[in-house]
Protein backbone atom coordinates (compact mmCIF):
# COMPACT_ATOMS: atom_id res chain seq x y z
CA UNK A 1 0.00 0.00 0.00
CA UNK A 2 1.38 3.22 -0.77
CA UNK A 3 1.80 6.47 1.94
CA UNK A 4 -1.02 8.10 0.09
CA UNK A 5 -3.53 5.31 0.65
CA UNK A 6 -1.75 4.88 4.15
CA UNK A 7 -2.57 7.99 5.14
CA UNK A 8 -6.26 8.05 4.08
CA UNK A 9 -6.71 5.38 6.12
CA UNK A 10 -5.25 5.77 8.99
CA UNK A 11 -6.90 9.51 9.22
CA UNK A 12 -10.17 7.66 9.30
CA UNK A 13 -9.15 5.20 11.94
CA UNK A 14 -7.91 8.55 13.91
CA UNK A 15 -10.26 8.27 17.58
CA UNK A 16 -12.22 11.84 17.14
CA UNK A 17 -14.04 12.91 20.68
CA UNK A 18 -17.34 12.80 20.43
CA UNK A 19 -18.99 16.14 18.66
CA UNK A 20 -21.61 17.96 21.29
CA UNK A 21 -23.84 18.79 18.74
CA UNK A 22 -27.11 17.68 18.12
CA UNK A 23 -29.14 17.63 14.55
CA UNK A 24 -32.18 19.24 16.67
CA UNK A 25 -29.65 21.80 18.37
CA UNK A 26 -28.65 22.99 14.45
CA UNK A 27 -32.81 23.28 13.50
CA UNK A 28 -33.33 25.50 16.29
CA UNK A 29 -29.79 27.81 15.78
CA UNK A 30 -30.83 28.12 12.00
CA UNK A 31 -34.19 28.69 12.64
CA UNK A 32 -33.46 31.63 15.23
CA UNK A 33 -30.85 33.00 13.29
CA UNK A 34 -33.16 32.80 10.06
CA UNK A 35 -36.48 34.58 12.55
CA UNK A 36 -33.98 37.09 13.85
CA UNK A 37 -32.66 37.96 10.09
CA UNK A 38 -36.36 38.80 9.10
CA UNK A 39 -37.31 40.47 12.42
CA UNK A 40 -34.14 42.76 11.93
CA UNK A 41 -35.37 43.78 8.36
CA UNK A 42 -38.66 44.67 10.17
CA UNK A 43 -37.52 46.76 12.57
CA UNK A 44 -35.39 48.75 10.12
CA UNK A 45 -38.17 50.04 7.94
CA UNK A 46 -39.87 51.59 10.99
CA UNK A 47 -37.26 52.87 12.61
CA UNK A 48 -36.37 54.86 9.45
CA UNK A 49 -38.60 57.67 10.38
CA UNK A 50 -37.83 58.34 13.81
CA UNK A 51 -33.91 58.41 13.38
CA UNK A 52 -34.50 61.64 11.53
CA UNK A 53 -34.90 63.49 14.40
CA UNK A 54 -31.42 62.10 15.51
CA UNK A 55 -28.64 64.50 15.19
CA UNK A 56 -25.52 62.79 12.59
CA UNK A 57 -22.76 61.50 14.48
CA UNK A 58 -19.94 63.31 14.48
CA UNK A 59 -17.68 61.03 13.00
CA UNK A 60 -19.65 61.82 9.63
CA UNK A 61 -18.91 65.42 10.14
CA UNK A 62 -15.57 65.59 11.20
CA UNK A 63 -13.18 62.85 10.29
CA UNK A 64 -14.76 61.61 6.80
CA UNK A 65 -14.04 57.99 7.88
CA UNK A 66 -16.81 57.32 5.06
CA UNK A 67 -14.21 56.35 2.35
CA UNK A 68 -16.87 57.94 -0.03
CA UNK A 69 -18.98 61.03 -0.29
CA UNK A 70 -21.14 60.70 2.92
CA UNK A 71 -24.97 61.93 2.45
CA UNK A 72 -25.43 65.11 3.74
CA UNK A 73 -27.98 65.25 6.45
CA UNK A 74 -28.97 62.96 9.33
CA UNK A 75 -28.11 59.58 9.34
CA UNK A 76 -30.12 56.98 11.00
CA UNK A 77 -28.93 55.34 14.36
CA UNK A 78 -27.19 56.82 17.57
CA UNK A 79 -26.63 60.48 18.83
CA UNK A 80 -22.86 59.68 17.92
CA UNK A 81 -21.29 60.40 21.29
CA UNK A 82 -21.47 57.92 24.47
CA UNK A 83 -24.75 58.55 26.35
CA UNK A 84 -24.13 59.86 29.52
CA UNK A 85 -23.36 57.73 32.77
CA UNK A 86 -26.43 56.58 34.34
CA UNK A 87 -28.14 56.68 31.25
CA UNK A 88 -31.48 55.18 30.99
CA UNK A 89 -30.93 52.95 28.17
CA UNK A 90 -34.31 52.29 27.73
CA UNK A 91 -35.35 55.43 26.54
CA UNK A 92 -32.99 55.79 23.64
CA UNK A 93 -34.44 55.28 19.89
CA UNK A 94 -35.72 52.45 18.60
CA UNK A 95 -32.94 50.38 16.68
CA UNK A 96 -32.54 51.81 12.66
CA UNK A 97 -30.62 50.68 9.89
CA UNK A 98 -27.42 50.90 9.67
CA UNK A 99 -25.92 52.17 6.72
CA UNK A 100 -23.08 50.50 5.02
CA UNK A 101 -20.02 51.66 3.19
CA UNK A 102 -16.88 49.70 1.67
CA UNK A 103 -13.65 50.35 3.03
CA UNK A 104 -11.29 50.32 0.10
CA UNK A 105 -8.19 48.01 0.23
CA UNK A 106 -4.80 48.18 -0.28
CA UNK A 107 -3.26 47.11 -3.82
CA UNK A 108 -3.42 43.46 -4.33
CA UNK A 109 -5.15 42.40 -1.48
CA UNK A 110 -8.30 40.16 -2.13
CA UNK A 111 -9.08 38.26 1.45
CA UNK A 112 -9.82 41.34 3.82
CA UNK A 113 -11.60 41.30 6.79
CA UNK A 114 -11.65 44.02 9.52
CA UNK A 115 -10.65 43.51 12.99
CA UNK A 116 -11.05 46.05 15.24
CA UNK A 117 -11.77 50.15 15.48
CA UNK A 118 -10.52 52.42 17.87
CA UNK A 119 -13.12 54.55 19.99
CA UNK A 120 -13.01 57.61 17.69
CA UNK A 121 -14.19 55.57 14.64
CA UNK A 122 -10.83 57.08 13.40
CA UNK A 123 -8.79 54.28 12.92
CA UNK A 124 -10.12 50.65 11.69
CA UNK A 125 -7.56 47.53 11.69
CA UNK A 126 -7.71 44.23 9.92
CA UNK A 127 -6.11 41.92 8.31
CA UNK A 128 -5.93 39.77 4.79
CA UNK A 129 -5.25 36.42 4.72
CA UNK A 130 -2.74 34.57 2.05
CA UNK A 131 -2.46 30.80 2.44
CA UNK A 132 -2.73 30.85 6.49
CA UNK A 133 -0.32 33.66 7.37
CA UNK A 134 -2.06 37.04 7.85
CA UNK A 135 -1.09 40.50 6.32
CA UNK A 136 -2.02 43.57 8.31
CA UNK A 137 -3.93 46.89 7.45
CA UNK A 138 -4.99 49.86 8.82
CA UNK A 139 -7.01 52.24 7.51
CA UNK A 140 -7.15 56.01 8.64
CA UNK A 141 -10.05 58.22 8.12
CA UNK A 142 -11.22 55.61 5.65
CA UNK A 143 -7.76 55.42 3.79
CA UNK A 144 -6.26 51.77 3.62
CA UNK A 145 -2.29 51.17 4.26
CA UNK A 146 -1.07 47.47 3.96
CA UNK A 147 1.66 47.67 7.34
CA UNK A 148 5.46 45.95 6.61
CA UNK A 149 5.27 42.37 7.47
CA UNK A 150 8.22 41.71 9.76
CA UNK A 151 7.58 37.91 9.88
CA UNK A 152 5.89 34.87 7.98
CA UNK A 153 2.27 35.66 9.49
CA UNK A 154 1.51 39.19 11.38
CA UNK A 155 -2.12 40.11 12.29
CA UNK A 156 -3.08 42.99 13.74
CA UNK A 157 -5.90 42.96 16.17
CA UNK A 158 -6.55 46.30 17.84
CA UNK A 159 -6.12 50.03 17.76
CA UNK A 160 -6.04 53.16 20.18
CA UNK A 161 -7.71 56.62 19.83
CA UNK A 162 -3.79 57.63 18.82
CA UNK A 163 -3.73 55.26 16.32
CA UNK A 164 -1.68 52.96 18.14
CA UNK A 165 -2.42 49.50 16.60
CA UNK A 166 -1.17 45.79 18.53
CA UNK A 167 -1.27 42.40 17.10
CA UNK A 168 0.72 38.98 16.77
CA UNK A 169 3.85 38.16 14.66
CA UNK A 170 4.16 34.71 14.27
CA UNK A 171 7.68 33.26 12.34
CA UNK A 172 8.51 29.36 12.80
CA UNK A 173 9.06 29.44 15.99
CA UNK A 174 9.16 32.90 17.29
CA UNK A 175 5.39 34.23 18.27
CA UNK A 176 5.81 37.74 19.99
CA UNK A 177 3.26 40.60 20.59
CA UNK A 178 3.74 44.24 18.41
CA UNK A 179 3.21 47.60 19.21
CA UNK A 180 2.97 49.37 15.86
CA UNK A 181 3.30 53.42 16.21
CA UNK A 182 4.53 55.85 13.88
CA UNK A 183 5.26 54.03 10.97
CA UNK A 184 7.46 51.24 13.06
CA UNK A 185 7.12 47.69 14.79
CA UNK A 186 7.99 47.59 18.16
CA UNK A 187 8.43 44.06 19.71
CA UNK A 188 6.88 43.83 23.53
CA UNK A 189 9.22 41.58 25.05
CA UNK A 190 7.59 38.44 27.44
CA UNK A 191 10.05 37.77 31.05
CA UNK A 192 12.92 35.23 30.61
CA UNK A 193 11.91 31.86 30.12
CA UNK A 194 10.05 30.56 26.74
CA UNK A 195 6.17 31.58 26.75
CA UNK A 196 3.02 31.21 24.91
CA UNK A 197 0.94 34.86 23.90
CA UNK A 198 -2.84 34.65 23.78
CA UNK A 199 -5.06 34.73 22.60
CA UNK A 200 -4.62 38.26 21.10
CA UNK A 201 -3.52 41.62 22.58
CA UNK A 202 -5.97 44.44 23.53
CA UNK A 203 -5.00 47.84 24.13
CA UNK A 204 -6.43 51.33 25.61
CA UNK A 205 -6.50 54.84 24.82
CA UNK A 206 -2.79 55.34 27.03
CA UNK A 207 -1.18 52.67 25.24
CA UNK A 208 -0.93 49.92 27.48
CA UNK A 209 -1.53 46.51 26.56
CA UNK A 210 -2.43 43.58 27.82
CA UNK A 211 -2.12 39.87 27.11
CA UNK A 212 -2.35 36.05 28.46
CA UNK A 213 0.57 33.88 28.43
CA UNK A 214 1.62 30.31 29.76
CA UNK A 215 5.10 28.88 29.77
CA UNK A 216 5.78 27.12 26.52
CA UNK A 217 4.38 23.26 25.91
CA UNK A 218 1.90 24.09 28.22
CA UNK A 219 -2.19 23.87 27.03
CA UNK A 220 -5.22 25.36 28.74
CA UNK A 221 -3.53 28.26 30.63
CA UNK A 222 -1.81 26.15 32.88
CA UNK A 223 0.75 28.30 34.64
CA UNK A 224 -0.68 31.53 32.67
CA UNK A 225 -0.06 34.63 33.68
CA UNK A 226 -1.43 38.03 32.55
CA UNK A 227 1.29 40.75 31.47
CA UNK A 228 1.24 44.38 31.03
CA UNK A 229 3.29 46.65 29.22
CA UNK A 230 3.05 50.43 29.52
CA UNK A 231 2.62 52.79 27.06
CA UNK A 232 6.04 53.30 25.52
CA UNK A 233 7.54 50.62 27.03
CA UNK A 234 8.54 47.21 25.91
CA UNK A 235 9.42 45.46 29.56
CA UNK A 236 6.14 43.51 30.30
CA UNK A 237 4.52 43.53 33.96
CA UNK A 238 3.13 40.43 35.68
CA UNK A 239 0.09 41.87 36.61
CA UNK A 240 -0.58 40.61 40.67
CA UNK A 241 -3.76 38.37 39.49
CA UNK A 242 -4.82 35.16 41.39
CA UNK A 243 -3.93 31.67 39.81
CA UNK A 244 -6.04 30.87 37.08
CA UNK A 245 -7.24 34.48 36.05
CA UNK A 246 -6.94 35.35 32.10
CA UNK A 247 -7.50 38.67 31.10
CA UNK A 248 -8.87 39.53 26.81
CA UNK A 249 -9.21 43.51 27.30
CA UNK A 250 -7.85 46.47 29.45
CA UNK A 251 -9.94 49.82 30.07
CA UNK A 252 -8.90 53.24 29.86
CA UNK A 253 -8.83 53.68 33.80
CA UNK A 254 -6.83 50.56 33.87
CA UNK A 255 -9.38 47.79 34.61
CA UNK A 256 -8.81 44.56 32.97
CA UNK A 257 -11.56 42.08 31.84
CA UNK A 258 -11.82 38.41 31.59
CA UNK A 259 -12.62 35.40 33.76
CA UNK A 260 -11.17 32.93 36.22
CA UNK A 261 -10.33 29.57 34.56
CA UNK A 262 -9.49 25.86 36.25
CA UNK A 263 -8.48 23.21 33.85
CA UNK A 264 -9.05 26.01 30.99
CA UNK A 265 -12.58 26.08 31.18
CA UNK A 266 -14.43 29.39 32.68
CA UNK A 267 -15.82 29.86 36.28
CA UNK A 268 -16.80 33.17 36.57
CA UNK A 269 -16.07 36.71 34.54
CA UNK A 270 -14.43 39.38 36.79
CA UNK A 271 -12.79 42.38 36.26
CA UNK A 272 -9.50 43.36 38.40
CA UNK A 273 -7.81 46.51 39.29
CA UNK A 274 -3.95 46.19 38.33
CA UNK A 275 -3.77 45.77 42.37
CA UNK A 276 -5.48 42.39 41.67
CA UNK A 277 -8.68 43.72 43.09
CA UNK A 278 -11.40 42.26 41.53
CA UNK A 279 -15.42 42.43 41.06
CA UNK A 280 -17.12 39.60 39.86
CA UNK A 281 -19.39 40.17 36.72
CA UNK A 282 -22.82 38.41 37.76
CA UNK A 283 -23.96 35.33 36.28
CA UNK A 284 -27.54 33.76 36.40
CA UNK A 285 -27.92 30.96 38.73
CA UNK A 286 -26.48 27.80 37.02
CA UNK A 287 -24.48 29.55 34.51
CA UNK A 288 -20.87 30.11 34.20
CA UNK A 289 -19.73 33.39 32.19
CA UNK A 290 -16.30 35.05 31.01
CA UNK A 291 -15.91 38.69 30.06
CA UNK A 292 -14.17 39.40 26.49
CA UNK A 293 -14.38 42.62 25.87
CA UNK A 294 -14.64 46.29 27.57
CA UNK A 295 -15.21 49.76 27.22
CA UNK A 296 -15.84 52.78 29.67
CA UNK A 297 -18.40 51.19 32.23
CA UNK A 298 -19.40 48.44 29.94
CA UNK A 299 -18.12 45.05 29.39
CA UNK A 300 -19.42 42.10 27.28
CA UNK A 301 -18.79 38.41 26.75
CA UNK A 302 -20.61 34.94 27.09
CA UNK A 303 -22.83 32.95 29.53
CA UNK A 304 -22.65 28.95 29.78
CA UNK A 305 -24.50 26.78 28.87
CA UNK A 306 -27.05 28.95 27.73
CA UNK A 307 -24.39 30.24 25.16
CA UNK A 308 -26.16 33.88 25.03
CA UNK A 309 -24.07 36.82 24.91
CA UNK A 310 -23.73 39.24 28.32
CA UNK A 311 -23.50 42.93 29.06
CA UNK A 312 -21.73 44.02 32.39
CA UNK A 313 -22.05 47.18 34.04
CA UNK A 314 -18.22 47.14 35.36
CA UNK A 315 -19.32 50.05 38.31
CA UNK A 316 -21.56 47.23 39.88
CA UNK A 317 -21.08 43.94 38.37
CA UNK A 318 -24.69 44.01 37.22
CA UNK A 319 -25.52 41.73 34.10
CA UNK A 320 -27.89 42.76 31.66
CA UNK A 321 -28.74 39.03 29.63
CA UNK A 322 -28.72 39.30 25.96
CA UNK A 323 -30.30 37.10 23.60
CA UNK A 324 -27.47 36.57 20.63
CA UNK A 325 -26.27 33.68 20.45
CA UNK A 326 -22.63 33.50 21.00
CA UNK A 327 -20.58 35.37 23.43
CA UNK A 328 -20.18 39.47 23.14
CA UNK A 329 -17.15 39.97 21.03
CA UNK A 330 -17.06 43.54 21.45
CA UNK A 331 -18.73 46.61 23.20
CA UNK A 332 -18.60 50.40 23.14
CA UNK A 333 -18.89 52.80 25.38
CA UNK A 334 -22.73 53.48 25.11
CA UNK A 335 -22.92 49.70 26.07
CA UNK A 336 -23.68 48.67 22.37
CA UNK A 337 -22.38 45.56 21.88
CA UNK A 338 -21.44 43.08 19.12
CA UNK A 339 -22.04 39.65 19.47
CA UNK A 340 -22.37 36.79 17.04
CA UNK A 341 -21.94 38.85 13.97
CA UNK A 342 -24.82 41.06 14.97
CA UNK A 343 -24.84 44.46 16.66
CA UNK A 344 -27.25 44.54 19.50
CA UNK A 345 -29.04 47.72 21.08
CA UNK A 346 -30.56 47.79 24.12
CA UNK A 347 -30.72 44.33 24.01
CA UNK A 348 -32.37 44.43 20.11
CA UNK A 349 -30.48 43.75 17.02
CA UNK A 350 -29.99 46.66 14.89
CA UNK A 351 -29.86 46.13 11.27
CA UNK A 352 -26.65 46.36 9.25
CA UNK A 353 -28.01 47.54 6.01
CA UNK A 354 -26.50 45.40 3.02
CA UNK A 355 -27.35 45.73 -0.97
CA UNK A 356 -29.09 42.54 -2.48
CA UNK A 357 -28.74 39.38 -0.07
CA UNK A 358 -25.59 40.16 1.04
CA UNK A 359 -24.69 38.97 4.60
CA UNK A 360 -23.66 41.12 7.22
CA UNK A 361 -21.04 40.32 10.43
CA UNK A 362 -19.94 42.84 12.21
CA UNK A 363 -16.60 42.54 14.10
CA UNK A 364 -16.48 45.52 16.35
CA UNK A 365 -17.92 48.76 17.72
CA UNK A 366 -17.14 52.39 18.38
CA UNK A 367 -18.27 54.79 20.69
CA UNK A 368 -19.26 56.84 18.05
CA UNK A 369 -21.85 54.30 16.56
CA UNK A 370 -19.43 53.37 14.02
CA UNK A 371 -19.35 49.14 13.07
CA UNK A 372 -16.63 47.35 11.37
CA UNK A 373 -17.03 44.14 10.03
CA UNK A 374 -17.58 42.39 6.71
CA UNK A 375 -20.02 40.82 3.93
CA UNK A 376 -20.69 37.96 2.12
CA UNK A 377 -22.41 37.77 -0.53
CA UNK A 378 -25.53 35.69 -0.35
CA UNK A 379 -25.08 33.87 2.43
CA UNK A 380 -21.47 32.24 3.29
CA UNK A 381 -19.05 30.99 0.29
CA UNK A 382 -17.02 33.97 0.16
CA UNK A 383 -15.71 37.41 1.93
CA UNK A 384 -16.45 40.10 -0.40
CA UNK A 385 -14.80 42.61 1.86
CA UNK A 386 -14.46 44.77 4.57
CA UNK A 387 -17.19 47.02 5.24
CA UNK A 388 -18.50 50.38 7.98
CA UNK A 389 -21.48 51.13 9.14
CA UNK A 390 -22.39 54.01 10.58
CA UNK A 391 -25.34 53.56 13.26
CA UNK B 1 -37.55 27.61 5.51
CA UNK B 2 -40.49 25.32 4.13
CA UNK B 3 -40.63 21.85 6.14
CA UNK B 4 -39.82 19.85 2.92
CA UNK B 5 -36.57 21.87 3.18
CA UNK B 6 -35.38 21.47 6.33
CA UNK B 7 -36.30 17.99 6.21
CA UNK B 8 -33.92 17.37 3.48
CA UNK B 9 -31.48 19.73 5.41
CA UNK B 10 -31.77 17.19 8.39
CA UNK B 11 -31.24 14.16 6.12
CA UNK B 12 -28.10 16.10 4.34
CA UNK B 13 -26.35 17.31 7.73
CA UNK B 14 -27.80 13.58 9.67
CA UNK B 15 -25.70 12.06 7.09
CA UNK B 16 -22.49 14.46 6.85
CA UNK B 17 -22.00 15.32 10.52
CA UNK B 18 -19.72 12.91 11.54
CA UNK B 19 -17.12 13.36 8.46
CA UNK B 20 -17.70 17.20 8.80
CA UNK B 21 -16.86 16.63 12.92
CA UNK B 22 -13.88 14.35 11.66
CA UNK B 23 -12.71 17.35 9.35
CA UNK B 24 -12.66 20.49 11.87
CA UNK B 25 -11.26 18.23 14.51
CA UNK B 26 -8.20 17.40 11.98
CA UNK B 27 -7.84 20.61 11.04
CA UNK B 28 -7.65 21.99 14.54
CA UNK B 29 -6.88 19.11 16.93
CA UNK B 30 -9.52 20.44 19.27
CA UNK B 31 -12.38 18.92 20.23
CA UNK B 32 -14.06 22.15 21.30
CA UNK B 33 -12.82 24.32 18.32
CA UNK B 34 -14.49 21.50 16.12
CA UNK B 35 -17.66 21.79 17.51
CA UNK B 36 -17.85 25.30 17.37
CA UNK B 37 -16.23 25.62 13.51
CA UNK B 38 -18.92 22.95 12.53
CA UNK B 39 -21.80 24.57 14.25
CA UNK B 40 -21.11 27.49 12.56
CA UNK B 41 -20.60 25.74 9.17
CA UNK B 42 -23.99 24.17 9.53
CA UNK B 43 -26.47 26.89 10.71
CA UNK B 44 -24.85 28.95 7.84
CA UNK B 45 -25.44 26.47 5.51
CA UNK B 46 -29.17 25.77 6.98
CA UNK B 47 -29.91 30.10 6.21
CA UNK B 48 -28.50 29.49 2.75
CA UNK B 49 -29.89 26.13 2.60
CA UNK B 50 -32.29 26.84 -0.42
CA UNK B 51 -29.60 27.87 -2.67
CA UNK B 52 -27.15 25.55 -1.50
CA UNK B 53 -29.12 22.24 -1.83
CA UNK B 54 -29.08 23.25 -5.75
CA UNK B 55 -25.60 23.39 -6.42
CA UNK B 56 -23.46 21.40 -8.00
CA UNK B 57 -21.10 19.98 -5.48
CA UNK B 58 -23.13 20.69 -2.11
CA UNK B 59 -19.93 18.78 -0.46
CA UNK B 60 -17.19 20.92 -1.53
CA UNK B 61 -19.46 23.70 -0.89
CA UNK B 62 -19.53 22.64 2.38
CA UNK B 63 -15.88 22.05 2.86
CA UNK B 64 -14.71 25.47 1.92
CA UNK B 65 -17.38 26.81 4.51
CA UNK B 66 -15.73 25.09 7.10
CA UNK B 67 -12.44 25.79 5.82
CA UNK B 68 -13.55 29.68 6.32
CA UNK B 69 -15.23 28.90 9.87
CA UNK B 70 -11.55 27.63 10.46
CA UNK B 71 -10.01 30.79 10.04
CA UNK B 72 -12.44 33.21 11.38
CA UNK B 73 -11.58 30.86 14.51
CA UNK B 74 -8.04 31.65 13.99
CA UNK B 75 -8.78 35.58 13.31
CA UNK B 76 -10.87 34.92 17.16
CA UNK B 77 -7.48 33.64 18.80
CA UNK B 78 -9.06 30.35 19.48
CA UNK B 79 -10.54 31.44 22.74
CA UNK B 80 -14.26 32.87 22.22
CA UNK B 81 -16.02 29.80 21.60
CA UNK B 82 -19.67 29.11 21.14
CA UNK B 83 -20.37 25.72 22.27
CA UNK B 84 -18.28 25.91 25.84
CA UNK B 85 -15.95 28.34 26.68
CA UNK B 86 -11.99 27.27 27.90
CA UNK B 87 -9.15 28.13 26.61
CA UNK B 88 -6.79 26.56 23.51
CA UNK B 89 -5.70 23.30 23.43
CA UNK B 90 -7.34 22.08 26.59
CA UNK B 91 -5.47 18.84 27.10
CA UNK B 92 -7.18 15.69 27.01
CA UNK B 93 -7.30 13.78 30.99
CA UNK B 94 -4.36 11.47 30.77
CA UNK B 95 -6.66 8.35 31.81
CA UNK B 96 -8.25 9.00 28.82
CA UNK B 97 -5.16 9.62 26.41
CA UNK B 98 -7.22 9.81 23.30
CA UNK B 99 -4.66 12.83 21.50
CA UNK B 100 -1.71 11.19 23.00
CA UNK B 101 -2.36 7.46 21.78
CA UNK B 102 -2.90 8.54 18.41
CA UNK B 103 0.65 9.24 17.21
CA UNK B 104 -0.63 10.15 13.92
CA UNK B 105 -2.57 12.69 15.15
CA UNK B 106 0.39 13.62 17.31
CA UNK B 107 2.42 14.15 14.20
CA UNK B 108 -0.65 15.97 12.21
CA UNK B 109 -0.38 18.70 15.16
CA UNK B 110 3.10 18.94 15.06
CA UNK B 111 2.76 19.96 11.47
CA UNK B 112 2.38 23.67 9.94
CA UNK B 113 -1.16 24.88 9.32
CA UNK B 114 -0.58 25.11 5.92
CA UNK B 115 0.68 21.94 5.53
CA UNK B 116 -2.07 20.12 8.23
CA UNK B 117 -5.03 22.21 6.34
CA UNK B 118 -3.85 21.11 2.99
CA UNK B 119 -3.26 17.38 4.45
CA UNK B 120 -6.71 16.72 5.69
CA UNK B 121 -8.41 18.29 3.19
CA UNK B 122 -6.86 15.94 0.36
CA UNK B 123 -6.44 12.71 2.28
CA UNK B 124 -9.33 12.82 4.22
CA UNK B 125 -11.58 15.04 2.37
CA UNK B 126 -10.67 13.88 -0.78
CA UNK B 127 -10.90 17.56 -2.10
CA UNK B 128 -9.01 17.67 -5.62
CA UNK B 129 -6.27 19.89 -5.73
CA UNK B 130 -7.80 22.59 -7.15
CA UNK B 131 -10.73 22.14 -4.92
CA UNK B 132 -8.15 22.48 -1.94
CA UNK B 133 -6.34 25.38 -3.43
CA UNK B 134 -9.73 26.97 -3.55
CA UNK B 135 -11.26 26.57 -0.49
CA UNK B 136 -7.49 27.32 1.25
CA UNK B 137 -7.13 30.60 -1.39
CA UNK B 138 -3.79 28.87 -2.52
CA UNK B 139 -2.37 27.88 -5.62
CA UNK B 140 -2.87 24.51 -7.18
CA UNK B 141 0.87 24.33 -7.31
CA UNK B 142 0.98 25.40 -3.37
CA UNK B 143 -1.50 22.70 -2.61
CA UNK B 144 1.05 19.98 -4.55
CA UNK B 145 4.23 20.79 -2.93
CA UNK B 146 2.72 21.33 1.05
CA UNK B 147 0.90 17.85 0.41
CA UNK B 148 4.04 16.43 -0.48
CA UNK B 149 5.64 17.87 2.06
CA UNK B 150 3.28 17.31 4.73
CA UNK B 151 3.83 13.35 3.50
CA UNK B 152 7.15 13.41 3.91
CA UNK B 153 6.84 14.52 7.38
CA UNK B 154 3.69 12.04 8.56
CA UNK B 155 5.71 8.97 6.89
CA UNK B 156 7.88 8.27 10.19
CA UNK B 157 4.64 8.64 12.14
CA UNK B 158 2.90 5.96 9.58
CA UNK B 159 5.91 3.87 8.92
CA UNK B 160 7.15 2.93 12.58
CA UNK B 161 4.36 4.47 14.52
CA UNK B 162 6.41 6.79 16.68
CA UNK B 163 5.42 10.79 16.26
CA UNK B 164 7.79 13.08 13.95
CA UNK B 165 10.20 15.21 15.47
CA UNK B 166 8.92 18.51 15.54
CA UNK B 167 11.61 20.43 12.89
CA UNK B 168 13.10 23.80 13.93
CA UNK B 169 10.92 26.04 12.91
CA UNK B 170 7.68 24.21 13.57
CA UNK B 171 4.99 24.33 16.32
CA UNK B 172 3.05 21.95 17.90
CA UNK B 173 -0.03 24.65 17.96
CA UNK B 174 -2.53 25.32 15.88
Amino acid sequence: MNDEQELRNRLRAIEVPASRIEIDGLVRAGRRRAFRRRSVVGAGGVALATALLLTAPSILTTTGARPDAAPAGPAPGATGAPEPAGADRTATAPAAACQPSELPLPAGMKNVTAAGVDPTGRYVVGNDVVGQDFRPVLWTDGKPQALPVPGRSVQVTAVNAAGVAVGLVEDGRQEYVFRYQKGAYTRLRTPPGNWHVYPTPGINAAGDVVINAEPSGNHGGEGSIVLLWRAGSTEAVKLPLPDGANVFDITDDGTVVGAMYRKGVASAAYAWDQQGRGRKLTAPAGQTAAGYAAQGDWATGGLWPSRSAALWDLRTGALTPLTADGPGDAVNAAGWVVAGGLLLRDGAAVELRMPGGQEDLAVAVSDTGLVVGHARPGGDAENAGPRVWRC
Amino acid sequence: MRPDLEREYVEYVTARLPRLHRTAYLLCADAFQADDIVQATLTALYLNWTRAAGADNLDGYVHRILVRRYLDERRRGWSKVLLGDRLPDLPVPAEQGIEERDTLLAALRSLPRGQRAVVVLRYFGDLSVEATAEALGCSAGNVKSQCARGLAALRVALGTGRPVVIAQGERARP
